[in-house]
Order: C-alpha cells, then structure tokens, then sequence
C-alpha cells in the first residue's frame, strides 16, 4: 500500500485514491473497491481526512435539496411569469 | 354534452392536474436553475418558464409516467438551460463545446463583488457552501446540481450532459476538491483538522 507523508494540513488525499474515495463516499463503489479504499483510509492520515471531508460535503449537498422542498411558493416564478406561462398552455390546448 | 364542451371539460381538467404539480414544484425548480445560471436570475426565470411549457406539451402527449414529477421536471428543466445556452452562444457566434472543460473559465469567488442581485438572494447564496457551489466551472456546477443535490443517477446525468459517465464521475471528483478547498479558505466547520 503506498502511503504519502501526512503534513497534517492538506485537503488532497492520495492521487491514486482520489476516485476511489470519491466513489466510496457517494456510495457508488464496488464493494471491493470500497473496502480497500476504508482499507487505506484507516491506514493513511489525508485519505481518512479527506474520505471524511468528502462525505460530509456530499451530504450537506443532499440536505440542499432537501432545504429547497422545504421552501415556500415566494421564491416562485413571478405573476406575469405565470401569466405568460398560462397563456402559452392555453395556446398548446388549441 | 357535445364533443367540443366534451373536449374543453377534459382540457380543463388535464390543465389544473399539470397546474397543481407545476405550482408544487416551480420553487425548487427555480432555485435549481438559479444554482445552474449563476447570477443570471433573469435567465433562470426564463429556464422555468420554458420548462413549464414544454412538460406541459409533454404531460398532454401522454410523455409523463405519473412518478417523480421532481425529477422529471428537473431533467426538462436541464435540457431548457442546455437549449438555452446552446442558443446563446450560437447567436453570439461562439463556437465549441457546449459546457467548456476548462478550468480557467472558473469564476473567482474571493475577488468577486456582490451585485445587487446577488444581495437579493437572501441567505441560502451568502453560505459558504452555495458560494463554494457557485465559484465551480459551469461544466462541474451542473454535474454537482444534478448528481449531488438532485440525487440522479450518474447514468441519467451522463445522459442529459451528452458525456460519458466516466466524465460524469472526473467532474465531481474535481468539483467536490475545489468545493472542499474553498469551504477551508471561508473556515468552514466542514474542513477543519
């Protein structure tokens, strides 16, 4: 397993891990692809920083979306936008 | 009751169906195309517009299955803001890849003023993370609203990008370090040691 000194500071985890820690955080990895990159990230002190980091930001992503449902109808479209959008179905109707 | 008030009846109530799934959705929809345009709000309003229209000419087409009316709004809504750049840079006479891959279009957060607009967008775009989501390349942000926020399938975002899944994939690796290293740079609690 190659490990990259740790300086204790850096965002970037180790090169040949990036996509594998990217897949294993959003849930998309193999199952022996994410078990190696656990694996790795237990063992290696940027790889665990950052396979935790990139979780996190993935799910403060989903909670976005989950924030945006929870919105009300005045972050809408304008009046007469949706007077021109109702006209505009009134012409497909024809 | 003849054909023609048989035929407007039914208009009618096919109208107030699409109406109350379209009333229920055109706030997200309109934030989703606000984090797709940028700053451009006059343009995600245009995006909404024409998404409303066009998923309604498919509602009536019979193009709707019933499920997951959010995300099938979304892809359309997708497919209008690609149409709609697409149409602009055809009129502007730029040529070239439809969502440039290139870094150096990224937009410079740090040293960006606040329009007015911008101040407008109250709350959620003065977070650090919809600030961190706005600085990347429009070619990542996409990928991001699509795969990350809206949940879709990295097949259905390679889809509707016209780009391999792989592609998908190398865009949000990169995105989401370039997200991470400005969230550090604003001391968010996200990527402290």
């Amino acid at each position: 397993m190659n490990l990259h000194k740790d300086t204790g500071d850096s965002l970037e985890p180790c090169k040949h891990m990036e996509s594998m820690l990217n897949r294993t955080a959003d849930g998309t990895a193999p199952s022996a692809m994410r078990w190696y990159a656990l694996y790795h990230a237990a063992h290696c002190g940027r790889c665990g920083r950052f396979l935790k980091r990139v979780t996190l930001l993935i799910g403060q992503l989903h909670g976005l979306k989950a924030e945006r449902c929870a919105e009300t109808s005045e972050d809408g479209l304008t009046a007469d936008r949706w007077e021109s959008v109702e006209a505009q179905w009134a012409e497909i109707e024809k | 009751m003849n054909c023609t008030t048989m035929e407007a009846s039914q208009a009618n109530t096919k109208r107030s169906e699409f109406a109350a799934i379209a009333k229920l959705h055109q706030s997200a929809l309109l934030r989703t195309a606000k984090r797709m345009c940028g700053a451009d709000h006059d343009l995600a309003q245009d995006i909404v517009q024409d998404t409303l229209v066009a998923a309604y000419r498919a509602f009536l087409d019979g193009r709707f299955d019933g499920r997951h009316p959010g995300a099938w709004l979304t892809r359309i809504l997708t497919n209008s803001y690609l149409y709609t750049k697409r149409q602009n840079r055809t009129d502007s006479g730029l040529e070239g890849e439809l969502i440039p891959n290139n870094e150096s279009t990224q937009a410079s957060w740090s040293g960006s003023v606040p329009s007015p607009e911008d101040s407008l967008l109250k709350g959620a775009l003065s977070e650090p993370l919809e600030r961190a989501l706005m600085s990347l390349p429009e070619s990542q942000r996409l990928c991001v609203v699509l795969a990350d926020i809206e949940e879709l399938p990295y097949s259905e975002v390679a889809l509707i990008l016209e780009v391999p899944i792989g592609t998908v994939r190398s865009r949000l690796a990169r995105a989401r370090m370039q997200m991470l290293t400005i969230l550090r740079d604003l001391n968010s609690p996200l990527v402290q040691p």
